[in-house]
């Protein structure tokens, strides 16, 4: 035997790779609602395996949050001295997810979800049986991975309805509230909407983001499927929970006529909404052109001046994000998703005329860098 | 298995858990799925955690049977619809961390001697490659790899002599230096 081969071998193979702490978490999570779950089982054995599933796992699943996180019905009662609503979380109609997402340094986990009559947050007890209409309520806890500051904003929450465009559906239309606060460095927000089961059938997700208006950019719609996505190279927060919603209670009839409701009212909107200026939809002609054009820095050198000073080789981190600063924009860009050497638009920035805006280019290379350069338009021939 | 032992035995075995998955599946992503699988799995499967027998050959059999299964199930789902590519042997880009921060010319060639070695591993027909996995990486012995792999102690010596004349082929420049 090759003594020399047996030490290297030995020497090149002793496991040296640590597991991610979070990927640990995620196993003790898990095996904590299991076991649960498979408790329950043994006792409630006469009960319909279904029910007895969601039944089982309020309990299980809430308990454990607690380990980490409040538990639904424990962000339900920070948020207000209504009860209703913590009850709901602790009943068996309550669907515990406890299901986590990483994204930007955040760990947001979907707690649990509940629906019902008479739940708002900040309707007393004992006025609750004059409110009829059903709203959904979703739980959410974000922290950051490294355990740092958590800071003082709150996420947006939305629910996306598969097959509906969100600009149609989302938590402005679905007359959405959003309750949060910050406890031991942890982020809690309390979604509030219109009755999500009667979509059941179409299929709900739940989108978090920075701010209102990113899910244009953070998630798009399967054309065939109609189920949201991520979008890879989204750069900012960005989270998509399927709900696991109770077919039994899912309502087309009631789901179209809302839809309907929600797209009569949008078209009323967009009709009633301040036209764009001509210049405003100019640049927007010129902007879906250069995302169409085959030879993006051609059709760029034809209507635009490079801006000399701007270009610059940057580098990716671990994760694939490179960040860039030219006169006074700066940001971040995730580059790793772009095409390798095709030129891509990033950002516009300027006043919405096309005279005073600046086009932002990012070149993934062959060798791993990423070539930024910045063009200023209003100078060339349109 | 209470979760108090699971802590505890991802405490004591996770690392060597996860570094056979890592080269088994040479690709992060997918070892992170087989590492997770295998203590829920064993879990699941074990009401208490035999402290007295062997809970690393066990882990080591369930990710290796779950492995196997896994990869019946990537070959019908390429017979289906192509799925892209896995990424480059993932695990060739990985660094070795117990070499993070070494800066002399002996560290750099010792670095990179192992990244060659582990690299002439990674391209063994899977055969021959998990039980020098378990043999050299997991220190098992000939009677334990053939438990976890189930297959006779002769067959296991066997594979590890063919094993070793194929890596010593590869890295012939190695040994002449």
């Amino acid at each position: 035997m090759n003594k020399k081969l047996d030490k290297m071998l030995y020497a090149s193979l002793s496991p040296v790779h640590e597991p991610d702490p979070e990927l640990n978490r995620r196993i003790l999570e898990r095996h904590s609602k299991e076991v649960i779950i498979m408790k329950h089982f043994r006792f409630t054995k006469t009960a319909a395996a279904a029910v007895m599933a969601c039944i089982v796992a309020v309990g299980g699943i809430s308990s454990y949050a607690a380990y980490r996180y409040l538990s639904p019905a424990q962000i339900a009662k920070e948020v207000s001295d209504n009860q209703a609503l913590e009850q709901a979380f602790e009943s068996g109609g309550a669907i515990p997810l406890n299901e986590n997402q990483s994204s930007g340094g955040l760990d947001i986990t979907l707690l649990g979800l509940v629906s019902g009559a008479g739940l708002s947050p900040f309707v007393d007890i004992e006025q609750t049986g004059s409110l009829d209409d059903k709203q959904t309520y979703a739980a959410i806890a974000i922290s950051r991975k490294d355990g740092g500051d958590i800071g003082e904003d709150s996420k947006c929450v939305s629910p996306l309805i598969n097959g509906v465009d969100f600009m149609t559906a989302n938590n402005g239309t679905l007359d959405a509230g959003l309750h949060w606060f910050i406890k031991d460095n942890v982020l809690y927000e309390l979604l509030e909407c219109d009755n999500l089961e009667i979509f059941a059938g179409r299929g709900v997700q739940i989108g978090v983001v920075d701010s209102f208006g990113n899910e244009t950019s953070a998630f798009s719609m399967d054309e065939k499927t109609g189920a949201y996505k991520k979008n890879e190279e989204y750069t900012g927060t960005s989270a998509l929970f399927d709900l696991p919603l109770d077919q039994s209670k899912a309502d087309e009839t009631a789901a179209d006529a809302y839809i309907k409701k929600l797209m009569s009212q949008k078209d009323q909107d967009e009709e009633n909404s301040e036209k764009l200026t001509p210049e405003e939809k100019a640049l927007e002609q010129f902007l879906s052109d250069l995302k169409e054009s085959e030879d993006p820095i051609a059709f760029l050198k034809e209507r635009a001046s490079l801006l000399e000073d701007s270009r610059q080789t940057l580098q990716m981190d671990e994760e694939g994000i490179t960040t860039f600063q030219y006169d006074k924009t700066e940001g971040t860009v995730y580059a790793a998703g772009l095409e390798t050497g095709r030129p891509t638009m990033q950002c516009v920035t300027g006043d919405g005329t096309i005279k005073n805006s600046v086009i932002h280019m990012f070149t993934r290379n062959q060798d791993g860098s990423v070539t930024y350069e910045a063009y200023k338009l209003g100078t060339g021939h349109f | 298995m209470t979760i108090q032992e699971l802590e505890q035995a991802i405490a004591l075995y996770g690392k060597e858990i996860y570094s056979f998955c890592l080269h088994l599946a040479k690709n992060k992503m997918a070892a992170e799925e087989l590492y997770q699988d295998t203590f829920l799995t064993a879990t699941e499967q074990t009401a208490r955690l035999n402290t007295d027998g062997n809970p690393r050959s066990y882990f080591l059999s369930v990710s290796l049977r779950l492995w196997k299964n896994r990869k019946r199930k990537i070959a019908w789902r390429q017979r289906v619809a192509p799925t892209k590519e896995l990424a480059e042997d993932a695990l060739n880009n990985l660094s070795d961390p117990s070499c993070a921060g070494s800066d002399t010319l002996s560290d750099y060639l010792e670095k990179e001697q192992r990244l060659m070695v582990r690299k002439a591993v990674s391209r063994l027909d899977e055969k021959y490659r998990i039980p020098v996995l378990l043999y050299y990486m997991e220190e098992m012995s000939i009677a334990e790899v053939a438990a976890v792999m189930q297959i006779p102690q002769g067959t296991v010596k066997s594979r590890l002599d063919t094993a070793r004349k194929r890596l010593e082929s590869e890295l012939e420049g190695y040994f002449n230096e």
